[in-house]
Formats: C-alpha cells, sequence, structure tokens
C-alpha cells in the first residue's frame, strides 16, 4: 500500500490528462465523467491539492465535486465537455461559485491541466501561496481560497498525524529488535511484555496510516474510458507517495 | 402563596404557610400535598428555577405550562435540526413546533438559545427546511434567520469568549452570568444589534430580565464587537444588511450548518469582490467580509482538528511504552 507524503508539493509540470472518455449527453451528463476525473487527478483537488483522505470525516469521495473552468452559468455548451471538467474538493467548488475565469482587472483563473502549479504557487508550511508579483495565481488563490482555515487545518492534520504514526511505526519496529534480544539474552519478562506491546501499538499506528492510503478503497474499477490502464495514479503524486510495507 | 416552577422539570412547588404542594403539568390546577424535602426528587438536576412571590394557584399552572412548552418547543428544534432521525420525525416535530411558536415568547426563549451559539458541525439546517410543511412560516421564518445570522452569532460568540474572566468575578460566576444571559434572551438581542451594523447601544434594557450583569462585561463585550466590527456597512434604506442572503434556496444540499454561514460569507465575498474593481472605496468592506469568514472557517476547522485526531489515534499509553522501552534500552 502507498500513503500520501505528511506534506505535499506542487506538481512541477501541468496535470497532463490521460483518459479519453466517450462523448457525454444531457444537462448533468458531465456526471458519468467522475471515475475517470478521481484517477485522472489521483483523488486529488485539481486546485487546493487536498486528497480524498483529508476530507476522512465524511465518507468516501462525499468531499468532491466536479468543477467546470469556464462556469456552466457562462457557457452551457461546455458543460459536457471533459477538458472543461476538474475533479475538485467542495471547498474550493464553494469558494469560487461561477466566478468567470477572467476578472474585471484582467486577471486570469489558472488552469492546472495548461500551467504547472509549480511555476505559480508554493507551500509555505501549510498554505498554498502565489508566488510574489503573479497576479493570475494570486487571483485564483484568492477565487479557490487556498488558505481557508479549514483546508490549512487538514493540511496541518495530514502533515502531523502521518508523521506521527509513522515516526512511532520506525521507532517502534527499532526497539521490538532489541526488546526481543534483550529478553532472549537477560531472561527479563520485562522487555518480552514491552515487545508484545509496542507491537500491538504499532499495528494501531499503521492502521491510522491505512486511512491516508493515496489510492482509496472505494477507487474506481471501472470508468467512461474504459481503459483500466490509466487506472494510476498521475506522476506528480506518485513520486511522492510513501510506500507502506504491509505487517 | 409563593412557588418554584421549572419547565425542564414540568412541576412547580408551591408553599403557602406550612403547607407544601405539587402542581404537574397536565394536571391542571390540582395540586397533591408534598413535603419540601420532595424538593430535589421533583426538580432532579432541572437549571431553569424560577421563584415567584405572591402568586395564586391558577397564575402558577399558567405559568408552567408556558415554561414547559418553552422547554418542549426547544427540545422540538433540536428533534428538527438532527439529521440522524427520520423525516417524518422531524416534520413531526416542525409541526408541532408551528403550534407552539403561535405564542411569540416561546419562540423568542428558542431564539435565544439558539442564537448563543453556532449551530454544532452536523446539525441540518437545510434538511431541517426540507422536511417542515409548507405552512408551518413561524418555523420557516426561525430557520432562514438563524441560516442568516450564523456569522453573527459567531462573532458574538467569539466576542463573549474574549471577555476577561477576572470582569466576571470568576469561571463559576462566568458560567452562571453566561447561562441566565442565554435564557433571558441577551445574545438574541446582541446579534439582532450586530445584523444591523451594530451601531448604538444593544437595547439590553428592554429585555425583562432578572438578569444582573456586570456592567464591565456588557462593556467589554460591546467594544470587542464595536472594534470587530469597524467598517461594517451602514444598511441601506428599509433593507437589512442580511436580507440579500435570507433565503436558503442556494444552500448546496450537503452542507453542514455552519457551512450555510460560510457560503453566504462567500457569496457576499464574491459580490463585494466584483464591485470593488469598480469602487476601490470598498476594499475596506470586502477586508472586513474576509476576516468573517475566516473566523466562521477558524471554528469550523477546530471542529475538523477534533474529528481527525477521534479518527486517528493511539491508543492511551503507546508513546509511553515507547519511552519506557528507550530508557529499559539505554539502562
Amino acid at each position: 500500500m502507498i500513503i500520501l507524503p505528511p506534506s505535499p508539493s506542487v506538481p512541477r509540470q501541468a496535470l497532463r490528462r490521460l483518459h479519453t472518455p466517450r462523448e457525454v449527453r444531457g444537462s448533468k451528463g458531465y456526471i458519468a465523467f467522475r471515475p475517470c476525473l478521481r484517477w485522472e487527478f489521483g483523488f486529488s483537488c485539481a486546485f487546493c491539492l487536498l486528497h480524498e483522505a483529508d476530507f476522512m470525516t465524511i465518507a468516501g469521495s462525499g468531499g468532491f465535486q466536479i468543477e467546470h473552468y469556464v462556469p456552466l452559468a457562462q457557457a452551457p455548451d461546455m458543460g459536457n465537455l471533459y477538458t472543461n471538467a476538474f475533479y475538485i474538493c467542495r471547498l474550493c467548488n464553494t469558494a469560487r461559485g461561477s466566478v468567470p475565469e477572467l476578472s474585471p482587472t484582467g486577471d486570469h483563473l489558472l488552469n492546472p491541466s495548461e500551467v504547472a502549479w509549480s511555476e505559480h504557487f508554493r507551500f509555505v508550511g501549510d498554505e498554498l501561496l502565489p508566488l510574489p508579483g503573479d497576479r493570475d495565481a494570486a487571483y485564483t488563490a484568492e477565487v479557490y481560497d487556498f488558505n481557508d482555515r479549514r483546508k490549512v487545518e487538514m493540511r496541518r492534520q495530514r502533515r502531523l498525524r502521518i508523521s506521527q504514526f509513522l515516526k512511532f511505526v520506525r521507532d517502534s519496529r527499532r526497539f521490538q529488535k532489541d526488546l526481543l534480544k534483550g529478553a532472549e539474552e537477560l531472561g527479563d519478562r520485562r522487555y518480552l511484555e514491552l515487545a508484545h506491546s509496542l507491537r500491538s501499538y504499532a499495528l494501531h499506528a499503521h492502521q491510522n496510516l491505512k486511512r491516508y492510503s493515496a489510492i482509496p478503497a472505494d477507487a474506481d474499477t471501472h470508468c467512461l474510458c474504459g481503459n483500466t490502464l490509466h487506472h494510476v495514479l498521475p506522476a506528480w503524486l506518485k513520486e511522492q507517495t510513501i510506500s507502506l510495507r504491509a505487517k | 402563596m409563593n412557588a418554584i416552577i421549572s419547565g425542564q422539570a414540568g412541576v412547580a412547588m408551591v408553599l403557602d404557610g406550612d403547607e407544601v404542594a405539587a402542581l404537574r403539568v397536565g394536571s391542571g390546577e390540582s395540586a397533591s400535598t408534598c413535603r419540601l424535602e420532595d424538593f430535589a426528587f421533583l426538580f432532579g438536576d432541572a437549571d431553569d428555577l424560577l421563584f415567584l412571590d405572591d402568586v395564586e394557584i391558577p397564575q402558577v399552572a399558567e405559568r408552567l405550562t408556558h415554561e414547559f412548552e418553552k422547554e418542549l418547543a426547544l427540545q422540538l428544534t433540536l428533534v428538527l435540526l438532527d439529521h440522524g432521525l427520520s423525516p417524518r420525525t422531524r416534520r413531526v416535530a416542525g409541526e408541532e413546533l408551528e403550534v407552539l411558536f403561535s405564542r411569540e415568547s416561546t419562540k423568542s426563549f428558542v431564539e435565544g438559545v439558539l442564537y448563543a451559539r453556532i449551530l454544532p458541525f452536523g446539525s441540518d439546517l437545510t434538511g431541517a427546511h426540507s422536511c417542515i410543511p409548507g405552512n408551518a412560516t413561524r418555523v420557516n421564518i426561525l430557520l432562514q434567520e438563524l441560516a442568516a445570522n450564523q456569522s453573527h452569532i459567531a462573532a458574538v460568540q467569539m466576542a463573549w469568549e474574549v471577555i476577561p474572566a477576572d470582569l466576571f468575578g470568576g469561571s463559576m460566576e462566568r458560567s452562571q452570568i453566561h447561562a441566565a444571559a442565554v435564557r433571558a434572551g441577551w445574545f438574541r438581542e446582541i446579534v439582532t444589534w450586530r445584523s444591523r451594523g451594530a451601531k448604538g447601544r444593544p437595547p439590553l434594557a428592554s429585555l425583562d430580565s432578572p438578569l444582573t450583569i456586570p456592567p464591565d462585561v456588557i462593556a467589554a463585550w460591546i467594544e470587542e464587537l464595536r472594534r470587530e466590527s469597524a467598517g461594517l456597512d451602514e444598511p441601506e434604506e428599509g433593507k437589512s444588511p442580511d436580507e440579500s442572503t435570507l433565503h436558503l434556496s442556494f444552500v448546496a444540499e450537503d452542507t453542514a450548518d455552519l457551512e450555510v454561514a460560510i457560503n453566504l460569507a462567500y457569496k457576499s465575498l464574491r459580490e463585494l469582490r466584483a464591485k470593488v474593481a469598480l469602487e476601490p472605496g470598498l476594499a475596506l468592506m470586502k477586508e472586513q467580509r474576509l476576516r468573517e469568514l475566516r473566523m466562521l472557517q477558524k471554528l469550523e476547522s477546530q471542529e475538523i482538528a477534533r474529528l481527525h485526531k477521534t479518527a486517528t489515534s493511539l491508543p492511551r499509553g503507546a508513546w509511553e511504552a515507547l519511552a519506557q522501552a528507550e530508557r529499559l534500552l539505554s539502562g
């Protein structure tokens, strides 16, 4: 199993789309894109980069929605255009509403499929900030409210909890070996009992880490393009994941 | 005669010289003899005791019924907001509530409690709205105003919480004053005052309440709100500041109720952002809205932190076991 990094870094390239879903019809036809979009964007918000696991208090992928880069209100005919659809967390979606991609003062909303986020944003602590002087990035961060206190808190929780659990698993493994060795050499029962306790606690920590799986348990096995070869994490996320050894 | 009444317990104790009697809700004016020692048995841990002097049985019965209805209305409101209950149960609660709200003071009491703090994460205002029958006008208005006022409620709640404890005289006094202020409707009045721009002094003096609240506390509370509200716009003539956002129709289906307030704040912020491009003078107002939004988000993020902690935690003693292992091995 692979889990999320405690603190993500921003994609160094524009998010290239692999999925080519067949054409859909109807005013809500784009909903059928959801499985493709989940895989395409690594179960993460294409804009603020929060992952479904960060919304763990909401069952499944309920914290995520489909965003239209060019809003439906502005261009209803683009509603079922796959390249106009993005996987987005509901916090970003609520923050934007149907604000147009071009502001009255000429600032553009950045499109994660067209530009590399690293050229416009950087993480500073748990905040995703626009680079100084980058007006389009500032507008994008403001419209999607990248640093909504709830998002910052979710990033913080992930960073603290994954780091903590990984440390516990790593340290307890190291101590377990030494304790078992000590129990054998010294014949001291306390060493054995403590090794057992640590193993039990480490299992708890391991279970907790599994909640941060990069690929959720309910990841779609079928999507609209019918090509399961594309059921892989996007490169930017995959290269950051941590492999969790089976117990 | 004198009487002690509790709506929570649904009982009154009537004292007439050496005679003591109990009057229960639903038993009309017929009182049954009891002893003073029965006090704890009758009232339990009710914390809404009312002491009435020089009253007659019919007055006691009438007041008892009213106090009981207020408590019942509060409980029914909580049922209506509980997303874990069936729509049918919530609908019945809404219907009953509509009847109880025909007495204005009952509705004011419920508002007084609900306006004292923002709705907890997971309470379902949107669902409540969809459960109530179309003709339940009074309940409908209460829910709409409750949604529209969440940001003001949050501000008033936070302003209360930053009042220095020593102004109350101690933490127990603080807690007692808070409980009394909630029941007397002070929070509701302050929320209303703030929603109208926090101008002048809040009309607390008009409240019919035996509450004694230290003047320094009121001053600190109002001062904090004034400071925080600086920059709030004047309401337009004949229009309250929240009028444009007093409808739930745009609320997303899956929102928890703090999110309703957050959505309102976002809506307002988006409108201001568009206007600021044309009228730079509105920038201050935009900043104010953003501060309000951040405050609401911060409140919800505290809940998020708590839920994450609950969902992922190590058993008690885990870190101690690790430290113990380290000590044992290094020793």
